[in-house]
């Protein structure tokens, strides 16, 4: 296999990987410390490489491997898996990578000080916490599955040759079949190097995609109420008229709460953010989750229904009208009585933007006002006066 | 004692290192769909690096175009890593010149002998590539600084691209000074040992702070989400009330801060009118107009609606009132327009200042609060102050509020 590879000097690999972590160390730090990026994972992470920069500095006299190297390396291990664990945001309890590392270090203990036999347990017990790193990743990273499966590499190579290696430690592979150490195996510490920084830079990107998933949900929702914000509503119309233009159906159902002034007049600027909140819950769990519901300005919001024609739309808007009549808010020891007017306008072909739609709406609901308050009107078709 | 270095495993190192590199930020550009732009060019850089250092260490070819096709990967990989630094932040990048740079240095490059003895070839390459390494640094150190990070940590970010650069022009002095140390990266001699080894922990680096761009740029613009009102960049309502929160606490300590609320008159009617794309306008337009009238130190917040504060700390009922006088002025002043159609601003304006007995923010946002009803009850377009004292004699909340406030 060798052949025509030129040969590899292990040494100097290990002390490139030396680097490597001492890098990432300070990537961590970094991350965590300065821009308070999921520090306690951070701290974590930068500890896993840390010592592992420490244990195999090549001027730690071998001599140390049972006592230091090998325990230590198994506490590295919990620590990378703690801390995607972390990253992850799964679960917050580590009770089963700190009783994984315990057993690992009283099963070192119990063989001191047999050094194939420790070496053979700190393989065995590396594997498995990389294992449950990669399980954790496997159900927590937000990527498409390729990108998942591509994270999940480094960890299954680290655990596949720490399996192999142990199983010739204790001679269950014939003779010559088994894995040399790190120290002495060039190609081995060379994938070592590729495993070492995959891990750290898959676990950055990991971070940037969080980073990524929270810019776009701020830039699309309200604060307040948790709904689309307009310009994701906007967004949305716009994606919905094309397909009106190529001949589906769409409706547009924009309301107003009625007499919002007086509720945060008598209840306080709180209370009328209750009032929001309130009608977006009542509301939210009426609709369908293809509908699409945001908050178009102060007291106003809009709901998006596909393939829903005019008729659809008017039941729907009745059925909510009268959901939110039944059900008032209760602010601290008051019961507040909530209603809101409604304009239906279903989507038609050539409008540009959805534009003349939500116009349609908008006047239709100002009809409602206009009428009484607590109704859903119709917008007006063509010529028809309003 | 250290190992002896082996030239052969830091090449092998090397090109691991780029190769990891060039699926990261493929992954990066292709995945996540973030400043894909600047993320290919990082991968192809990287991708550019690592065949480099293949191809010088692959005997028996013609070394001629060998060396060609070297110098241009080299010179492509910081032509591109020049590229980066201002696409990652989003702005506007001319890749003309650097690319007829590239191409214009490769062609002279092919004229000078390479090998032992061609320093003027060493020269040429390494000098280019350093230029441009230094130029990237200096567009890391403005473009953090343009987004406000503190001066010392943009330079400490800007440092890699400095130390590369600095790097590759040693190599060409270093060879006019001793010919026969630089020429073959895989020499045992001292100077091309060390120099793989900063190669490597600057491969690290320059990833690392491009990275870190990246990473900034995401931070600050989830800080400005939550910080900030999306329409008029103003500080939103959470983000003010941190602030007067911790202008409270000084309160206790005898200094005072005054608070200017305002609202903008007839808002309802301009919406009316002219439609909710000129409110918003209006509302942008009214945050852009009032920003100068502050001074750094103080605060403009947007309540809700068209209601706004500015939080001026160590300032008095008096100074307060000065600022307030001269934003009413100056909105009234103003023109503006939407669609050709003029509308008339104005705001109406209740100050106040903060006193030892007041508990919380709260009660100083209150008289404020009061003062504003106040001016409106006044027709519009005035200023009107509520001291601490007033409030006291005032009748109970609710009664009296439709009495017309002398002043």
């Amino acid at each position: 296999m060798m052949a025509r590879m030129p040969t590899l000097d292990a040494a100097t690999l290990l002390l490139v990987i030396t680097v490597v972590d001492v890098f990432a160390c300070g990537v961590w730090l970094l991350l965590g410390e300065v821009l308070r990026i999921a520090p306690r994972a951070s701290r974590r992470l930068a500890l896993h490489h840390g010592l592992l920069a420490i244990v195999w500095w090549p001027t730690v006299p071998p001599a140390l491997e049972p006592l230091l190297g090998l325990p230590v390396t198994l506490i590295c291990a919990g620590l990378l898996t703690a801390g995607v664990r972390g990253l992850m945001r799964l679960r917050h309890q580590l009770n089963d990578v700190v009783a994984v590392v315990l057993v690992g270090l009283a099963a070192h203990a119990v063989v001191y000080p047999d050094l194939t036999a420790a070496r053979a347990i700190s393989n065995v017990f590396a594997a498995v916490l990389a294992l449950m790193a990669g399980a954790d990743i496997l159900r927590g990273a937000g990527f498409r599955r390729p990108v998942t499966l591509l994270l999940l590499m480094p960890y299954l190579v680290l655990a596949g040759a720490a399996l192999w290696r142990a199983s010739g430690l204790l001679g269950w592979v014939p003779a010559g079949l088994g894995l040399a150490g790190l120290t002495t195996n060039a190609p081995l510490a060379l994938v070592r190097l590729v495993v070492n920084l995959s891990v750290t830079t898959g676990l950055i990107a990991l971070v940037l995609q969080r980073l990524i998933a929270r810019v776009r949900h701020l830039t699309r929702r309200d604060p307040l109420t948790g709904l689309l914000n307009r310009r994701a509503i906007e967004e949305h119309l716009q994606r919905l008229q094309s397909q009106v233009d190529r001949g589906r159906t769409h409706a547009l159902v924009l309301l107003d709460v009625d007499h919002f002034k007086r509720i945060n007049d008598e209840l306080g600027h709180a209370g009328g953010d209750a009032a929001l909140h309130h009608l977006a819950e009542v509301l939210g769990e009426a609709l369908r989750t293809t509908d699409c519901f945001g908050r178009v300005g102060g007291e106003e919001f809009a709901v998006l229904m596909p393939d829903t024609d005019e008729a659809g739309a008017l039941l729907v808007a009745e059925r909510l009208r009268r959901l939110l009549q039944e059900r008032p808010l209760t602010w601290v020891d008051k019961i507040w009585p909530m209603s809101a007017s409604f304009g239906v306008a279903a989507m038609r072909l050539g409008d540009a933007h959805g534009k003349d739609a939500m116009a349609r709406a908008d006047a239709a609901m100002y009809a409602a006002k206009a009428r009484g308050r607590n109704r859903v009107q119709r917008a007006p078709l063509q010529g028809e006066p309003a | 004692m250290m190992p002896a270095t082996d030239p052969v495993s830091m090449i092998a190192a090397l090109v691991a290192v780029f190769s990891v590199a060039l699926v990261i930020w493929l992954l990066i550009a292709a995945g996540l769909r973030e400043s894909s732009a600047a993320c290919l060019c990082l991968a192809f850089a990287n991708a550019l690096q690592g065949g480099a250092l293949l191809l010088l260490r692959t005997p028996e070819a013609d070394p001629r175009w060998l060396d060609m096709g070297a110098d241009l990967m080299l010179l492509g990989a910081f032509g591109l890593i020049r590229l980066a630094v201002p696409l990652m932040a989003e702005r506007p990048v001319r890749w003309l010149p650097i690319a007829v740079l590239v191409l214009v240095v490769t062609g002279l490059l092919t004229r000078l002998p390479a090998g032992p003895g061609g320093v003027a070839h060493l020269m040429l390459l390494d000098g280019t590539m350093g230029l441009l390494c230094l130029l990237s640094a200096r567009d890391t150190y403005r473009l953090l600084r343009a987004r406000e990070l503190r001066p010392g940590l943009a330079a400490m970010f800007g440092v890699p691209f400095l130390l590369v650069g600095l790097l590759l022009l040693a190599r060409p002095l270093v060879a006019t000074m001793s010919p026969s140390g630089a020429e073959a990266l895989d020499l045992h001699s001292q100077f091309s040992i060390a120099w793989l080894w900063t190669a490597l922990v600057l491969a690290l680096a320059l990833n690392g702070t491009l990275a870190f761009l990246l990473l900034m740029k995401l931070v600050l613009q989830i800080r400005r989400l939550t910080l900030r009102d999306p329409l008029t960049d103003a500080l939103n309502r959470r983000a003010l009330a941190e602030a007067m929160a911790r202008e409270h606490h000084r309160v206790q300590r005898g200094h005072t801060y005054a608070l200017v609320l305002l609202d903008m008159d007839r808002f309802k009617q301009l919406n009316d009118t002219l439609g909710h794309a000129a409110g918003d306008a209006a509302l942008k337009a009214l945050v852009a107009l009032l920003q100068p009238c502050l001074r750094e130190v103080d605060l403009l917040g947007r309540l809700g609606g068209e209601e706004f504060c500015a939080l001026l700390p160590y300032t008095d009922i008096a100074g307060a009132a000065l600022v307030a006088e001269r934003m009413r002025h100056l909105l009234e002043r103003s023109e503006f327009s939407w669609n050709g159609q003029s509308w008339p601003l104005s705001a109406s304006f209740g100050i106040t200042e903060s006193v030892a007995t007041d508990e919380d923010p709260a009660d100083v946002l209150r008289r404020a609060d009061e003062a504003l009803y106040r001016a409106k009850a006044q027709g519009r377009n005035v200023v009107q102050a509520v001291e601490a004292a007033d409030m006291d004699r005032r009748p109970p909340a609710g009664s009296g509020q439709g009495d017309p406030v002398p002043s």
